[in-house]
């Protein structure tokens, strides 16, 4: 039960910001907060706004943190993802509790002045515990107004097919991987975001996302993607188009996909847009056979 | 140039102005008061989004080819029908009330700051993308119902045929973003990243602002303050991934950030209205009038059920705890037990979002 109650607290933790023990920024925040929801049970006369501010909040944090509530929630309402118990807590309006609390404390206030620098000291309050979120490290500055990758676009746009003709597939290098289908959906893909991060990560396993992740590293530290093997299993997944990376001194194709028959239609940024003739090849072949 | 205006026009059409009519057609639920152009088109928008589910659930798991193209078809005659019949009870005196001006030039300062930062973020969230892996999934969905008029039949991270997953045949709400992308002509990319943000940011501070005028009703001069603090609070809660902030302003076309950010705030809303009420039942005599000051809230309740049911499938369970608990303070404060009734039904969309989740072999 306590390794429970434990697990509990860490997500109670992380929330509020603390990814370890040590994290001030989340016994902060939390501080914040609690000081609000008392602030408002000790001072707030309205009986609805003391309970809805005050008392509710407060047994709904004592709530997440009892290890039968983490057992109900795992066992019946989401047994699927129990790291998403967090989401309990968006129950909890957290951000009228701390306004109204703040609001509270300026009312308190007699001096006009006075009330002007608490409303100051509680906006200073708020961005010092608090994580603006335009510095989150997955913002990024849009680069059009798709807000993905341009290069991804120029590379759709490349290879997307004519009035017409069949939707080619298309071995993407793993970075680019989530956006290309939410340029254009004609294009396809031999494995997606899906297996990289998503609900089916470990759950299928494809020879192409092998092939560019398996990588031969160097004593110098250098990796080294075995084109061989990626050229097979593009073939073998029927990629009529693969797109690679130039080399850096980081990560390197063991041979020029060049010399495997592939034919390079365009360098995109620092991408590399190759066109399998051997597949184009094969899938020429198959239509006919399944035309006659 | 011109496509670009048109297409504008038509977001506009689509997004604001088809909801306020619908509003507009059923806004005589609403007490004398708070006929507003706010509250009516969070009303029509409500109606809307629940004509849309309603709609949708049937044509994704009848047809397995063009459901989009049916369900979208369908959808366009109904809720223009209503929105035709809501031009028709256009009224124009609620656009020309009078917006208080009595106001301190103080108070008008912390208002401009209010305005000043929703605008700010509205810029950012057009100048920033933020990345999020999800979208794989439910952005490319949306744009597949665009572009090849189907939904929830192809898989979204390679393409190709898959079987329906129940919890995306009840959450449509990339299947709402994709009626919009395709009645504006914009690619559902473009609406899910840059035009739901300006249309949610919004209407999110509009329920909080709702909320802060119920709580300030004595002291009005304190309202835009605690806009800026919820403002501010919003812009530095990205203490983790976690938090609603986080989910708004950097997700807001998602179901779970329409649903932590909208949702929950509008239940707290509409019980808060309720608590309002009751002071005033206490003082009425008749259960008519008890009634009549309570019923409107919890049709409204109910419709936002129904909208926690098309963002995610956690809505409905959260939804109905948190109304649970809220009914017992009210319960309570109000001395009724009707409210029991009330609360009651006001989670029917979410019984019937169970009963066809476990009918279609959901948590099995």
């Amino acid at each position: 039960m306590f390794g429970i109650f434990m697990e509990c607290f860490v997500a109670l933790r992380r929330y509020f910001g603390g990814e370890s023990a040590t994290d001030i920024r989340a016994y902060l925040n939390m501080a914040v907060f609690l000081a609000s929801v008392i602030f408002i049970i000790v001072k707030e006369k309205d009986k609805v706004k003391k309970i809805l501010f005050g008392i509710m909040p407060l047994v709904m944090i004592v709530g997440f943190l009892l290890p039968i509530t983490r057992k109900i929630y795992v066992g019946h309402i989401d047994p699927d993802s129990p790291e998403t118990y967090y989401r309990i807590l968006w129950l909890i309006p957290m951000y009228i509790v701390i306004a109204y609390a703040a609001c509270l404390v300026m009312m308190k206030m007699k001096s006009d002045a006075i009330r002007r620098a608490v409303m100051v000291a509680v906006v200073i309050v708020i961005m010092l515990t608090g994580k603006l979120v335009y510095t989150n490290e997955f913002m990024y500055k849009a680069e059009n107004i798709y807000h993905i990758k341009q290069d991804v676009i120029d590379i759709c746009e490349l290879i997307k097919p004519a009035e017409g003709e069949d939707n080619p597939r298309a071995a993407f290098p793993e970075e680019l991987t989530w956006f290309v289908r939410q340029y254009d959906t004609h294009i396809l893909m031999p494995y997606g975001a899906d297996i990289i991060e998503g609900e089916a990560k470990g759950m299928y396993w494809d020879p192409v996302y092998d092939a560019m992740k398996n990588v031969e590293v160097t004593p110098e530290g250098v990796e080294i993607v075995d084109a061989k093997a990626l050229v097979d299993a593009t073939r073998n997944d029927e990629c009529r188009y693969v797109i690679m990376p130039e080399d850096t001194e980081k990560r390197k194709l063991s041979k020029d996909l060049t010399t495997f028959g592939l034919k390079v239609v365009d360098k995109v940024g620092k991408f590399y847009v190759y066109e399998d003739p051997v597949v184009v090849k094969a899938l020429e072949e198959k239509k006919a056979a399944e035309k006659n | 140039m011109l496509m670009v205006a048109w297409s504008v026009v038509r977001l506009i059409y689509w997004m604001l102005i088809v909801p306020y009519l619908i509003g507009q057609l059923f806004n005589f639920i609403l007490p004398e008061e708070k006929k507003t152009v706010g509250i009516t088109f969070v009303l029509g928008f409500l109606i809307y989004i629940a004509i849309f589910e309603v709609i949708a659930i049937p044509c994704i798991i009848n047809y397995v080819y063009e459901s989009f193209t049916h369900c979208r078809q369908l959808y366009v005659v109904i809720v223009s029908l209503l929105a035709i019949g809501g031009a028709f009870r256009f009224n124009k005196a609620m656009f020309t009330r009078k917006i208080a001006c009595d106001l301190k030039t103080e108070t008008k300062i912390y208002y401009g700051i209010f305005i000043a930062l929703v605008l700010f973020q509205l810029v950012m969230n057009f100048a920033y993308a933020p990345f999020n892996g999800d979208d794989a999934e439910y952005v490319t969905n949306s744009l597949i119902a665009q572009q090849w008029g189907s939904m929830n039949r192809v898989d979204p991270n390679v393409g190709g045929p898959i079987d329906l997953k129940v919890r995306n045949v009840l959450a449509a709400i990339t299947m709402w973003i994709a009626f919009i992308a395709k009645s504006s002509s914009v690619h559902a990319t473009i609406v899910s990243h840059a035009v739901m943000p300006l249309f949610v940011l919004p209407l999110v501070y509009y329920v909080y602002y709702r909320i802060g005028k119920i709580l300030f009703k004595e002291k009005k001069e304190i309202l835009p303050v605690f806009m800026i603090f919820i403002n501010v609070l919003f812009m530095f809660g990205n203490v983790s991934l976690s938090t609603p902030a986080t989910f708004l302003l950097m997700r807001s076309w998602q179901g779970k950030a329409v649903f932590s950010n909208l949702v929950l705030p509008m239940i707290a809303w509409m019980f808060l209205l309720m608590f309002e009420d009751a002071s005033k039942v206490s003082e009425t005599t008749g259960t008519k009038e008890k009634l009549k000051h309570t019923a409107t809230w919890w049709i409204m309740l109910a419709l936002v059920n129904v909208l926690s049911c098309i963002c995610t499938e956690l809505g409905v369970a959260f939804g109905c705890g948190l109304i649970a608990i809220l009914t017992l303070v009210l319960l309570y404060v109000s001395k009724r037990w009707t409210v029991l009734i009330g609360a009651f039904l006001s989670v029917v969309p979410n019984l019937i979002y169970i009963a066809i989740y476990f009918l279609m072999g959901g948590g099995a």
